[in-house]
């Protein structure tokens, strides 16, 4: 089976100085969506409170996808659970970005072989950062934040120009999962064993982008 | 009429200017103290800055024409509210009747109404007919005390009750009509939609009200929106209660003094329902307004 | 100067309106949009032509030499120029809205009706007003009426309301005929203002039932309840006239009669409050009371005409508590709030008249989204509203800051008070009307609706224009009003096209203007600056994440609209709203029993046996037996 557990960063081609400009603020306010399916969630607060205090980087919470940056999937997602969070990520405005919190997201950690859960999130939405760990502790937490923004400021989380370029590729495996019509509880078949990887994707992208120059 | 010109026009553009940003400031900083209430360290002062400068550079979506008509109607007509504040003792346009403040305040939030009601969300149009429902609250209150100062001066230009209390500590409001400041201050609290009277927003209940289909740059006018709110909420208080100001310095420090406080109460109060909330206004702050006006009426005969 | 311009404008409509009965209806409509065409041109023909009357002599009256007619008078052409403008609107409306499937037979009935309300206007002498005042109220009960069972039940309490009023006004005018020998309005303007010095009592019964006449007309407490029916059940493009120029008969009375007695008679004879007149300060509070009243009735309401219905009685509690101050900022402020309320009322009556037009629904939370389909229709009604709830820069807000000037030149302020609870109030319900009937989701059995067609947009754009120009400039109905003052003998507002001068403070339309669209102006360049925005469908939603369609959720489902306000409702469940109808009721009832037990007396059961007692008595009465 092939995997493609990468935290993969499509550079910016348009990125120019006003660009840059715009990636300090929006480093500087990541508004947040916590979508909390999983137990990943029991870390939020100690990170958001006194302790950790996550205010100080300008990250708060917000209500709705429509207002927030940054989609955090805290924990494993099962099949019903990721209709909602395609749903969610897509009615988010750009530039936005997913976190993926704990294994689950990663590789479905200890759920790995259990039917409703799906193992990797990356095959059906962009992924700009998983925080390893089951679960990570606060201060993973924020460290992955400050990677976060980092890559942000240097335009390289750019998950949603991803998703927009290969919506196919994406939208062909939520399908696929989404709209699954045989039994599940049969011999397991990888569904995506035919399919393209993103790393053979992003080969080609490179090649494009090699042309362009 | 006379009076338009240029030169009004680039002084409005800088009042535009400078109600957005002292809300703004006022906003970061109320961010700050909340944060110390809360032993956090907070967010840097400038931040809502930062959140208001991202937010417009975000992408949006929007479901209609009324959708932009009314975002942009409803900051269009809080920031003309702002230019019949008086700032530090001066009026911009020459006049500051107290009547055109509060009624032209309405547009402001009649189009924040009608565009997040045509966003077709019920959560959007729950928070608005909470948030009106308490406006039938604290409006009667606070035109109760500025009727009882306008029995004292015959006069409802908010300037006048400002160079009124000139000259020292005694002279201000506070210290004259006490029982008005208190119910101004209660009503105040539910003019800002701060703890306990924040019904409009409510995140956890109605995914933040009005707020709830705003992205981008109608988020970021929503921002604006409430920083100019505050710029001219608080300048209404100073002008009527804290013998405004003759120094600009002065002026947002004092302007600063009451947002405080409100932050204060708003950091450590639950919530109300909605029906106790507007019961609560009239019961305490109507009473306390009813007094000032009574006794302020019996001084005048 | 005898002329026949006048009976041409009075009687003109009413015959051409009785020869309209000969005609197909479409004729008769655009007949009647036609008249209004001319009488326009005709009353500002007529404009301050001041010794203009027609007067004919009743030789029959064997006593007196008595004179009946018309004649101009400032007052009455203010009223007569706004009330002309205004039907010429709604006549145009009413053209595009009588089509194949809505029309009604209404034209001839309502062109008999304006040639009637021109009369009051003009009117010279009792007399006259009073055969007019009646034919006004018999040929609007029949419009209201207009063959339906629900309207014309509507339409005779309407009628009997109407009816004690004109009893009322009836007695008056005997009371009055009885001491000066005629029917002349100017000579019983100065009896009563000498009576009111030698016999306070007398004069004040007299100024009470003209108050009580016109009350009734103008649905001031306890009257308050006759519009939510009539304009409610009325037809849909009528309503509109009679909320925007038939309410106002009253104020007008009271402008005629009332208010001059009291100008005219000195302070002392009538205790004062605050320097008010007793019975003004009295009507004063009924007024604010109205005001209230109206309002959180119009809050409670779910059915969009009887939501504005009870809006214009909130309305005309404002008119009558400006005219209960008894100053000349107090007649100004009612004059012009009379204008504005036939404007923006008539605007706002008429874009519910075109959305039931295309949608044939009246309750609101039924409706919804239809601003996406109907904008001109949209934009009319959110400039009603905005003028309704007196926001600047539209005209409500000129004469609502008028009125509280009035009343705080003499320091009423716990009426300004209530006053300012129900403009409050209104914002809240008008804001509901907006959302329940144009904003939120449009549900699909609407989608396909269209704009009003050309006829009814240009009475529509028209109506805009008339709320937006007396915001800006306030002196275009001011100059007109001053003129009105100083004919009436009172001291003038001072005022330039622009500029306001009221008791405490002045305000200056333009400017307001001017920095309201320089704020927008500021916004908009911000919102252009912004990134870049997309339009999605109504259903795209946050909706926590589901999916619509998962749920079977449909755009009627997702719209909130029933119980807007039950906090509102939950606070004044104690409030007894329905009393003053509970208390008609009662009347009714007992008026009933009296009939049954007559109709017993004759045809009863044992309708015999009482007989026979009655027989009896009588006969023993008579010494008989």
């Amino acid at each position: 089976m092939k995997k493609n557990v990468y935290m993969t960063n499509l550079r910016d081609e348009r990125q120019n100085a006003w660009e840059g400009i715009l990636n300090y603020f929006r480093k500087r306010s990541m508004w947040m969506l916590y979508y909390c399916t999983g137990c990943g969630a029991v870390e939020l607060p100690p990170t958001m409170t006194t302790r950790f205090d996550m205010e100080r980087f300008g990250m708060g919470p917000m209500a709705t996808p429509r207002q927030a940056d940054l989609l955090l999937i805290t924990g494993y997602l099962s099949v019903k659970t990721l209709k909602r969070v395609i749903r969610s990520y897509e009615q988010m405005q750009d530039p936005k970005y997913l976190v993926g919190f704990g294994s689950c997201p990663i590789n479905g950690g200890i759920y790995w072989d259990t039917y409703p859960v799906i193992n990797h999130l990356e095959m059906f939405l962009p992924v700009d950062m998983s925080i390893a760990g089951c679960m990570p502790r606060p201060q993973a937490i924020l460290d992955s934040f400050e990677k976060l923004r980092d890559e942000i400021q240097e335009g390289k989380a750019v998950g949603y120009k991803r998703y927009e370029k290969h919506y196919d590729w994406y939208k062909a495996n939520q399908d696929k999962v989404l709209n699954r019509e045989d039994a599940v509880l049969q011999p397991w078949e990888d569904p995506f064993a035919d399919k393209p990887t993103l790393e053979a994707l992003q080969a080609g992208e490179k090649m494009e982008e090699g042309e362009d120059k | 009429m006379s009076n338009i010109n240029g030169l009004l026009s680039l002084k409005l553009l800088g009042f535009s200017f400078l109600s957005m940003s002292v809300g703004l400031l006022f906003m970061g900083l109320g961010r700050k103290v909340t944060a110390r209430i809360q032993r956090r360290l907070g967010p840097p002062f400038y931040q809502a800055f930062l959140d208001v400068f991202k937010a417009f550079s975000k992408s949006s979506i929007t479901h209609n024409y009324v959708m932009d008509l009314g975002i942009i109607m409803s900051l269009g007509g809080l920031i003309a509210t702002a230019f019949f504040i008086p700032f530090a003792g001066y009026a911009v346009l020459g006049s500051s009747s107290i009547v055109i403040i509060l009624y032209l305040m309405s547009i402001g939030y009649l189009g924040m109404a009608m565009g997040v009601s045509a966003s077709g969300n019920p959560n959007a149009t729950i928070g608005i007919s909470r948030a009106l429902a308490l406006m039938l609250g604290y409006e009667i209150p606070i035109v109760m005390i500025v009727m009882a100062m306008m029995l004292t001066y015959g006069s409802s230009d908010l300037l006048t009750f400002a160079t009124a209390q000139q000259g020292g500590f005694a002279n201000w409001h506070i210290f004259k009509y006490p029982l008005g400041f208190l119910a101004i201050e209660i009503s105040f609290q539910a003019m800002l939609g701060e703890a306990p009277y924040d019904h409009m927003i409510a995140p956890a209940e109605i995914a933040s009200g009005p707020m709830v289909e705003l992205s981008g740059k109608y988020l970021g006018i929503g921002f604006l929106l409430h920083a100019v709110q505050l710029y001219v909420e608080t300048g209404l208080i100073v002008n009527l209660f804290l013998g405004g100001a003759s120094t600009w310095y002065v002026f947002l420090l004092k302007q600063f003094a009451v947002y405080f406080t409100s932050m204060c109460i708003n950091a450590v109060m639950a919530r109300y329902r909605i029906e106790q909330g507007i019961a609560h206004l009239w019961k305490y702050a109507g009473t306390l307004a009813l007094l000032q006006l009574f006794i302020t009426r019996l001084g005048v005969f | 100067m005898m002329d026949f311009i006048l009976p041409a404008i009075v009687i003109g409509p009413v015959l051409i309106g009785l020869l309209s009965f000969l005609f197909p209806r479409k004729m008769q409509w655009i007949l009647f949009f036609l008249t209004n065409i001319v009488l326009l041109g005709a009353v500002f023909y007529i404009r301050d032509r001041q010794n203009l009357f027609f007067l004919f002599e009743l030789s029959y009256f064997p006593v007196n030499k008595l004179t009946m007619g018309m004649a101009y008078s400032q007052l009455g052409w203010f009223f007569l120029a706004i009330s002309t403008v205004a039907t010429l609107l709604f006549s145009a409306f009413s053209v595009g809205f009588n089509d194949k499937k809505h029309a009604t037979a209404i034209a001839p009935l309502w062109l008999i009706l304006v040639g009637a309300s021109n009369g009051i206007f003009m009117a010279h002498d009792w007399l006259w007003f009073f055969i007019v005042w009646e034919s006004m109220s018999w040929t609007s009960l029949l419009i209201i009426g207009h063959g339906r069972n629900k309207s014309f039940k509507a339409g005779i309490f309407y009628y009997l309301l109407s009816l004690a009023g004109t009893f009322a006004l009836l007695m008056s005018i005997w009371l009055i005929f009885r001491h000066t020998g005629n029917f002349e309005i100017g000579s019983g303007i100065l009896f009563l203002a000498q009576a009111s010095v030698r016999a306070p009592f007398y004069a004040l019964v007299v100024l009470a039932l003209f108050t009580l006449a016109f009350f009734t007309k103008s649905a001031l407490f306890p009257f308050h309840m006759w519009p939510s029916l009539a304009h409610a059940e009325a037809p849909d493009d009528f309503s509109a006239y009679l909320s925007g120029i038939m309410i106002k008969y009253g104020i007008f009375g009271l402008l005629l009669v009332v208010i001059p007695v009291f100008a005219a008679s000195p302070l002392h004879a009538f205790k004062a409050v605050s320097g008010v007149p007793l019975p003004l300060y009295f009507t004063g509070w009924i007024s604010a009371v109205t005001a209230a009243w109206g309002t959180i009735m119009a809050i409670f309401s779910s059915d969009m005409k009887k939501l504005m219905a009870w809006s214009t009685v909130a309305n005309v509690g404002y008119i009558g508590a400006a005219l209960s101050t008894g100053t000349s900022l107090g007649y100004a402020a009612a004059l012009f709030h009379t204008a504005n309320h036939m404007f923006f009322k008539g605007a706002i009556f008429a874009s519910l008249a075109a959305v039931k037009y295309r949608t044939g629904e009246r309750e609101m939370h039924k409706l919804g989204g239809l601003a996406y389909v109907m904008p001109v229709t949209f934009i009319t009604f959110l400039l009603g509203i905005i003028a309704a709830a007196g926001i600047p820069p539209l005209s409500g807000f000129a004469s609502k800051w008028m009125i509280f000037q009035a009343l705080f030149e003499r320091k009423l302020v716990f009426q300004s008070t209530m006053i300012f609870f129900a403009s409050t109030g209104a914002f809240l319900y008008l804001f509901r009307a907006l959302h329940t009937v144009f904003l939120g989701q449009l549900p699909r059995r609407f989608a396909k609706v269209k704009e009003v067609g050309p006829f009814m947009s240009f009475s529509l754009i028209g109506l805009m224009v008339l709320m937006l120009i007396p915001g800006t400039a306030p002196g275009t109905l001011l100059k007109p009003i001053n003129s009105v003052l100083g004919s009436m003998g009172f001291e003038q507002v001072k005022t330039g096209w622009f500029f306001v001068q009221g008791s405490t403070t002045a305000i200056d339309g333009g400017i307001t203007t001017f920095a309201f669209v320089l704020a927008v102006a500021v916004v908009f360049l911000l919102f252009v600056l912004g990134g870049k925005k997309k339009k999605v469908e109504m259903l795209d939603n946050y909706t926590s994440g589901e999916t619509p369609e998962d749920w079977n959720l449909t755009e009627e489902r997702y719209h909130y609209g029933n119980k807007f306000y039950q906090p509102i409702e939950v606070l004044f469940k104690w409030v007894p709203l329905g009393a003053v109808e509970e208390k008609y009721r009662q009347f009714g009832n007992s008026l009933v029993r009296l009939g049954n037990l007559i109709h017993d007396f004759f045809q009863g059961h044992s309708a015999w046996g009482w007989q026979l007692v009655a027989g009896i008595a009588l006969l023993i009465g008579l010494g008989v037996m």
